[in-house]
C-alpha cells in the first residue's frame, strides 16, 4: 500500500496539486467520537464491504488502522493520504486506496467517512467530477446522514451541508521572495477563503507551500464552492508569476545567486534538517521554474520535498532513528542527488 | 502576542475571518490550541473554535431551567457539545437545532443547504420523527441489513418511551 518512493501528484508549476474532500456520515449510527469501539469497527466493516465493492475503487487496498503500522501511518500523513488524527490509530478506523492513490477514504476518523480526491496541477473540476462518482456510487448503496434543511449531516457543524472542502496547494516562491505575502494571505482571507502552510504550525509555510481552501460547506453548492476557490486561486496564481517575473526582470543578480546558493547547501551539507532543507528546495524549485537552474536528473524536485520528511527519511533507512541521524541521512540523499553526473576517472599520464 | 486564551505563552497560530464583513480574529499558543482539540491540519476547526466561542459569550447555557439539554438519541449535552465542538450523532442536528441555526449564520455562507441531495426519496434519517425511522427500519429489512434493522428498532422503541418533542423546536 505504501511505498517509500512517494508517487507525489506533484507536475510543477506554481499549482501543486488540486484536492476535493467530503465528509459523510451513515445515517443510523452515532458519529465516531461517540461510538463505542465495537460500534466503530462494525461500521468499518460495513463501510468497508459498501466501498470495495463500488466500480471507482474497482483496484484498491483497504486496510484497517490497527494493521497499518505506526511507521507507515506516519508516512501515510506525509502523504496527505491520512490525518494525524487517523494515524492516532483509534480503533475501528480503516483506510481505502484507489490503486493510483488518487481516491482514498478514511473510516471513523472525526466523520464515518471522509473521502479525498487528488489531482496534480490546477484540476479541481476533474478532482470534484471522480470524487462526485464515488460519493453518488456510495450513496446507492448506504442511507447517509441527510437533512433536506442543512444537507449532509458531519460531526463538526463546520462541514455541514455540501461537506466539501477543496483545495488547491500552491508553491509561492516569488511572493515570499519580494515579501508580499502577508498581503495576499490577508486578500484570501477576505474573500472568506482559509489558507495556511502545508507544513510546519504557526504562521511559517516551510518551503512556502501554501494550501488555499472553502472555510464555508452550507449556502453555496458544490460546484459554487468550487468556482469561488477557483477565481481565488487563479489570481494568486497571477500574482506569483507577476513576482516572478519582477524578480526575473529587477533583481536576476539576487534571484541566481539565491537559486546557486540553495543549491550550494543542498548539494554539499553533511547534516541538514527538514525545515532547511524545505526552504532551500523552495529556492531551488524556482529556480527551475525560472529557466535557471537545470533540473536534477532522476527524483523531481518535488518527489524530493516529500522524500526529505522525517517519516520518508526514516523509510528509505529501513529503521527508526533519532533526529541528528535522519539529519545526516537527508543530507547524504540531497548531495547524492544534486552531484553532477560522475565523470570517468581522469587517467594519469605517464609524462 | 500572548495568547488569548492562557494569556501567558506567545501565540503562534494566528486566524483572521471575516464573515460578512465582520473581522474576528484569534491567536493562540499551541498547547491552548491542542487543548481546545483543535485540529491544526483542517482550518475548519479554528473556524469552529470561533463560532464556539461566539456562541459561549453570546448565549449562555439557560442556569436554572430545569434540566441541561441534551440530545434525544445519543444524550450528547449541549455542555458537552461547546466543550468539544462535535455533534455525537445525525439526530443531534434536529435537537440541538436552535443553537445550530445561531452557529451557521456566524460562520457559514447560509442556514440553508443548496447542494446536491441523495438520489430518490432517502429519508432525512436524523429525525426524532419515529415515522421515518419506522420507514429507515423498513428498508434496512428490504436490504437484509439485519444489525441496522436492530439497531433502527431499538431507536425506534426509545422514541416511543419518550414523550414527543414539540414540533418546532428553538423558542420554548
Amino acid at each position: 500500500m505504501t511505498d517509500v518512493a512517494p508517487s507525489a501528484p506533484f507536475a510543477g508549476g506554481i499549482a501543486v496539486s488540486s484536492r476535493v474532500r467530503l465528509a459523510r456520515n451513515v445515517a443510523d449510527a452515532p458519529f465516531p467520537t461517540r461510538a463505542t469501539a465495537a460500534e466503530r469497527r462494525r461500521i468499518w466493516q460495513r463501510l468497508r464491504a459498501a466501498l470495495v465493492s463500488l466500480p471507482s475503487l474497482q483496484l484498491c487496498v483497504a486496510r484497517g488502522n490497527e494493521d497499518i503500522p505506526e511507521a507507515e501511518a506516519r508516512l501515510l500523513v506525509e502523504q496527505h493520504l491520512a490525518s494525524r488524527e487517523f494515524a492516532q490509530r483509534r480503533p475501528g478506523g480503516g483506510l481505502v486506496l484507489s490503486a493510483d492513490r488518487r481516491l482514498s477514504v478514511m473510516v471513523n476518523e472525526e466523520d464515518h467517512l471522509r473521502m479525498q480526491s487528488l489531482a496534480e496541477g490546477l484540476a479541481l473540476e476533474a478532482a470534484w467530477r471522480r470524487m462526485d462518482a464515488l460519493d453518488r456510487e456510495l450513496e446507492e448503496r448506504l442511507p447517509m446522514a441527510f437533512s433536506p434543511r442543512w444537507g449532509y449531516l458531519t460531526a463538526c457543524p463546520t462541514n455541514v451541508g455540501t461537506g466539501l472542502r477543496a483545495s488547491v496547494m500552491l508553491h509561492l516562491a516569488g511572493l515570499a521572495m519580494v515579501g508580499e505575502m502577508p498581503q495576499v494571505v490577508r486578500g484570501i482571507q477576505q474573500l472568506g477563503l482559509a489558507v495556511r502552510g502545508i507544513w510546519g504550525e504557526g504562521t511559517d509555510a516551510l518551503g512556502n507551500m501554501y494550501q488555499i481552501s472553502n472555510q464555508a460547506t452550507l449556502g453555496l453548492s458544490e460546484e459554487e464552492l468550487i468556482q469561488e476557490l477557483a477565481r481565488a486561486v487563479g489570481e494568486v496564481i497571477q500574482h506569483e508569476r507577476n513576482a516572478r517575473a519582477r524578480l526575473l526582470a529587477d533583481h536576476p543578480v539576487i534571484l541566481r545567486d539565491q537559486v546557486g546558493r540553495a543549491a550550494g547547501i543542498l548539494g554539499h551539507a553533511h547534516k541538514i534538517t527538514t525545515q532547511e532543507a524545505l526552504g532551500l528546495l523552495s529556492t531551488l524549485r524556482l529556480g527551475i521554474e525560472s529557466g535557471i537552474f537545470d533540473p536534477p536528473g532522476g527524483v523531481t524536485v518535488d518527489d524530493m520535498f516529500l522524500r526529505v520528511q522525517p517519516a520518508h527519511i526514516q523509510a528509505m533507512a529501513g529503521r527508526e532513528l533519532d533526529a541528528a541521524e535522519r539529519d545526516v541521512v537527508r543530507a547524504t540523499m540531497l548531495r547524492k542527488w544534486l552531484s553532477p553526473p560522475r565523470r570517468r576517472r581522469r587517467k594519469k599520464s605517464a609524462e | 502576542m500572548k495568547c488569548d486564551i492562557c494569556h501567558k505563552a506567545a501565540a503562534t497560530i494566528h486566524w483572521t475571518q471575516v464573515v460578512n464583513g465582520a473581522v474576528r480574529s484569534m491567536h493562540l499558543c499551541e498547547a491552548c490550541a491542542r487543548e481546545r482539540g483543535i485540529n491544526l491540519e483542517d482550518p475548519g476547526s479554528l473556524n469552529e473554535l470561533l463560532a464556539n466561542m461566539g456562541l459561549a459569550t453570546e448565549a449562555p447555557p439557560p442556569a436554572s431551567e430545569g434540566p441541561e439539554p441534551c440530545c434525544s438519541s445519543c444524550g450528547l449535552t449541549m455542555r458537552e457539545f461547546r466543550k468539544a465542538g462535535r455533534l455525537g450523532c445525525p439526530s443531534c442536528y434536529g435537537s440541538f437545532s436552535s443553537e445550530l441555526e445561531q452557529l451557521f449564520q456566524q460562520m457559514q455562507r447560509g442556514e440553508r443547504h443548496t447542494g446536491r441531495r441523495p438520489p430518490g426519496a432517502v429519508v432525512s434519517v436524523p429525525s426524532v420523527d419515529p415515522a421515518d425511522v419506522q420507514r429507515a427500519l423498513e428498508q434496512a429489512i428490504a436490504e437484509e441489513r439485519f444489525e441496522d434493522a436492530a439497531r433502527l428498532r431499538d431507536h425506534l422503541a426509545a422514541l416511543r418511551r419518550r414523550p414527543t418533542p414539540p414540533a418546532g423546536e428553538g423558542g420554548s
